[in-house]
């Protein structure tokens, strides 16, 4: 298709055709040039000045030859690159000095770092506790301050094994109350195996000699024995790399002497474990850090001041804020050692029973048997003679924290005389009492009384007391003060804190007695118990794991004898 | 690999070199130059006094380095900045991974006339021949390996004894399997780097030395402490 338009158009003349009609005309002309060579311009550039920074780290701190890594198992394989945790070290704030921050910054992740050092350690640590491992690892002053039961402790002991191993450290003294001691010790021998560690124990001239050991880089002494050991320790000649107070709350008096001996030693850095760092007021928290750091906090400084002022010293996380990583039911093993007159009530009553056993030959039963054991757990729980008790000590240093955060927990025990002597001792907690002789009619209002009541925090319970719509999800805390035959009936008992729908993890402290019956009991319990999981895992614990005829003479290596027996052989 | 260089012997002549290791120290440096034995003398190279026994690695840059009885893995790390301008770190690690040195460069920024002429050796050019090269000079142990996260970092390899690898990671740019000509690949446990295939006779010292680490730690995580370290060298700045 097409179509036809009409435009006007105006034609210029250029000349162009006129112009290439002429003829060409060629000319030549010769020009000279000024210089031999035409002229070059020469780009030239200069390389870049390259100013660098250097910082150079000292390989000179070497750890104590003490401290060395000995015979520690090497790591299994390491996760795929993707899934490797890291858990970095940031510099504190109050570290300024550009150096000593590129230091920590340029650290390696914990994770690599306890690879390469070579330490093993017994259990995966949980996520947050890497954090709260990174956390104190850089930290001149720090307050550790996590709810209890999960693992300050163990944060600590690896920090300073790290720091040990780095050569950042070199003198450590760790101040605890004096229940906790052999906890400490076992803690370290669990986490730390290879440090040499020194209990500050004895006489005025062994305690002299011990304070001056060079040998052991770890000193533990007690609240109580640093008083006694004042002049020795703030004599100007001491001096330690780190101090670390355990239930640091002790100092939260100023004008205490406990507070003003520990300022008083000699240290470069400090570090405070509590659960409870504010258990009155404010100023509790001026106390703790007048031995982080004196003068640091004073007295009536606002909330907000002071959160904001401390907020890179402190580090605290409650169960709720770390229950992804926590299990449902958290277990902490007490193992404790018998108080003296424990001691000696014990052996005396375990070796008077053995010979009556052995004296009773074929005539023996397993009624006997059960009649030695009971006696003895009932001494491991109380001195008859004394009332002294090592359980309780730890027991009472726990409720205090429990008390102090609000919480509350369940106590149990076999036996309704010990929560009876329970019940007496721990007053100051006001306990309720719920076993077999409390009459029906009342226990509905005792558990009412518990619940609501917020100076009520203990409850002491019978393992065989309750009943099935007992409902105390409220409890974060249960303590087994004695053990039962049976882990499935514990676990009953447990169960009545934990349910689904339980608010938050429930941490459960057993008391063991170590080197008695106790302990000889748990192994044999535990080695059941991991022997049922390994093979059905995913089914409950049947009633039945409890102690056979065979286990049970077995405790006082006696054999079973011919025939049958008249007593069940099951406990439970 | 080794190269010529010209200096002023003080004492010693030619003839008395045997082969073996050799180290240079820096022009400037104070305590003058020091040489136990080195490897392949020429007429070109000369010896110096006092002789200290030990063991150093020969190097054409000039520079001291001496021999460790652990390694030493460096990491060599150009940051662009934006704008043209460049940052380079580098992180001496020992076996285990904890830090020995770190330097850093001020930001360098190519003038209009080197962007033209260099056209794409540009960046070979400024991230192995200039920063890569200041850095390495100016640090005072002797890494056994280098890892750079850089392609054009490479360059450094031609160089320097030591050999120089490439480790990519998610800040390259490009489809590594494009970068890669001319490279040869290394899968070491779980780690794979590349060499330039002109260096591959070193592909079993590297080999060793990776295998040998102490510590399975993550070749990538250095990089993010070099980092880390460089924005708190910006911050205090």
């Amino acid at each position: 298709m097409s179509e036809t338009r009409k435009f006007r158009v105006a034609i210029n003349r250029s000349g162009w055709n006129t112009a290439l009609q002429r003829d060409a005309r060629i000319s030549i002309r010769t020009e000279t040039l000024d210089s031999d060579r035409p002229q070059t311009l020469a780009v030239t550039f200069v390389a870049p000045r390259i100013t660098t920074r250097g910082f150079q780290f000292s390989s000179d701190t070497e750890p104590l030859p003490c401290v060395r890594a000995k015979g520690s198992q090497k790591p299994s394989s390491p996760a795929p690159r993707a899934e490797r945790p890291r858990t970095r070290i940031a510099p504190p704030t109050d570290i300024v000095k550009l150096d000593d921050r590129l230091f920590y910054l340029l650290q390696p992740p914990l994770e690599t770092l306890l690879d390469g050092a070579d330490l093993s350690m017994p259990f995966q640590p949980f996520p947050y506790q890497l954090a709260g491992i990174s956390f104190l690892f850089p930290r001149h002053t720090a307050v550790l301050a996590d709810e209890m039961g999960l693992g300050k402790t163990m944060q600590a002991i690896t920090a300073m094994r790290l720091l040990l191993h780095a050569g950042e450290l070199r003198s450590i003294l760790l101040v605890c109350p004096k229940p906790l001691v052999t906890n400490w010790q076992r803690e370290f021998q669990m986490w730390a195996p290879e440090i040499p560690i020194a209990t500050i124990e004895g006489d005025q001239v062994r305690r002299e000699w011990q304070w001056k050991l060079p040998e052991a880089p770890v000193k533990i002494a007690n609240y109580e024995l640093l008083l006694r050991d004042r002049n020795l320790i703030a004599d100007g000649e001491s001096h330690f790399d780190l101090v670390v107070l355990d239930e640091a709350q002790r100092i939260k008096n100023r004008s205490s002497h406990s507070s003003q001996v520990v300022c008083s030693i000699s240290r470069t850095r400090s570090w405070a474990l509590t659960g409870t760092p504010v258990e009155n007021s404010p100023d509790d928290l001026v106390g703790i850090f007048d031995f982080l750091s004196e003068g640091y906090l004073s007295p009536g400084m606002t909330p907000r001041r002071m959160r904001e002022s401390t907020r890179d010293h402190i580090l605290r996380r409650t169960k709720d804020q770390v229950l992804t990583d926590l299990p449902p039911k958290l277990y902490r093993d007490a193992t404790l050692t018998l108080s003296p007159e424990q001691a000696d009530t014990y052996a005396g009553a375990e070796s008077d029973g053995v010979i009556k056993l052995n004296e009773l030959g074929q005539s023996i039963t397993i009624q006997h048997v059960f009649e030695l054991v009971l006696r003895l757990k009932q001494i491991c729980n109380f001195d008859p003679q004394t009332g002294q008790s090592a359980k309780l000590n730890r027991l009472e240093a726990d409720l205090e924290e429990v008390a102090s955060s609000g919480k509350k927990a369940i106590i149990f025990s076999q036996w309704v005389e010990t929560l009876k002597q329970l019940s007496e001792r721990l007053s100051r907690f006001n306990p309720v009492e719920y076993h077999g002789r409390v009459p029906s009619k009342r226990r509905d209002g005792l558990i009412q009384k518990f619940r609501e009541d917020p100076n009520c925090h203990v409850i002491l319970m019978s393992y065989g007391a309750g009943s099935v719509g007992l409902n105390l999800q409220f409890c974060e805390y249960v303590f087994l003060f004695d053990r039962w035959w049976n882990p499935a009936v514990e676990d009953q008992a447990i169960n009545r804190a934990h349910r689904i729908g339980a608010a938050g993890p429930v941490t459960v402290t057993r008391f063991v007695s170590s080197e008695t019956i106790e302990e000889r009991i748990d192994q044999i319990l535990t080695q059941k118990r991991e022997l049922f999981e390994a093979i059905l895992a995913d089914a409950d614990s049947p009633a039945s794991l409890g102690l056979s005829q065979q286990e049970i003479f077995g405790l006082f290596e006696l054999k079973v004898p011919g025939g049958r027996l008249d007593a069940s052989a099951d406990a439970a | 690999m080794s190269t010529n260089l010209k200096l002023t012997p003080e004492s010693g002549t030619f003839a008395d070199l045997k082969p073996g290791f050799g180290s240079l120290q820096k022009p400037g440096r104070p305590g003058g130059c020091q040489l136990t034995r080195f490897l392949e003398p020429t007429k070109d190279c000369a010896v110096f006094s006092p002789i200290i026994t030990g063991e150093y690695r020969w190097s054409n840059l000039g520079f001291l380095m001496s021999a460790s009885d652990s390694l030493n893995f460096g990491f060599l790390m150009v940051s662009d900045l934006g704008g043209d301008l460049l940052i380079g770190g580098y992180l001496v690690l020992n076996a285990v991974g904890r830090p020995r040195e770190f330097h850093c460069t001020e930001p360098v920024k190519p003038n209009r006339a080197q962007q033209i002429l260099y056209g794409a050796t540009l960046r070979p050019y400024l991230y192995g021949e200039q920063i890569g090269k200041a850095l390495v000079e100016s640090g005072k142990m002797f890494p056994n390996l280098i890892v750079t996260n850089s392609r054009h970092s490479l360059a450094l390899g031609d160089l320097l004894e030591i050999p120089v690898v490439w480790l990519p990671g998610c800040d390259e740019s490009g489809d590594v399997s494009e970068l890669s000509a001319g490279l040869i690949r290394l899968t070491l446990g779980d780690v794979d780097v590349w060499l330039d295939e002109r260096h591959k006779v070193d592909a079993d010292s590297i080999r060793s030395q990776v295998l040998n680490r102490r510590a399975h730690w993550d070749f990538q995580e250095p990089f993010e402490r070099i980092s880390d370290a460089i924005s708190e060298l910006q911050k205090a700045a």
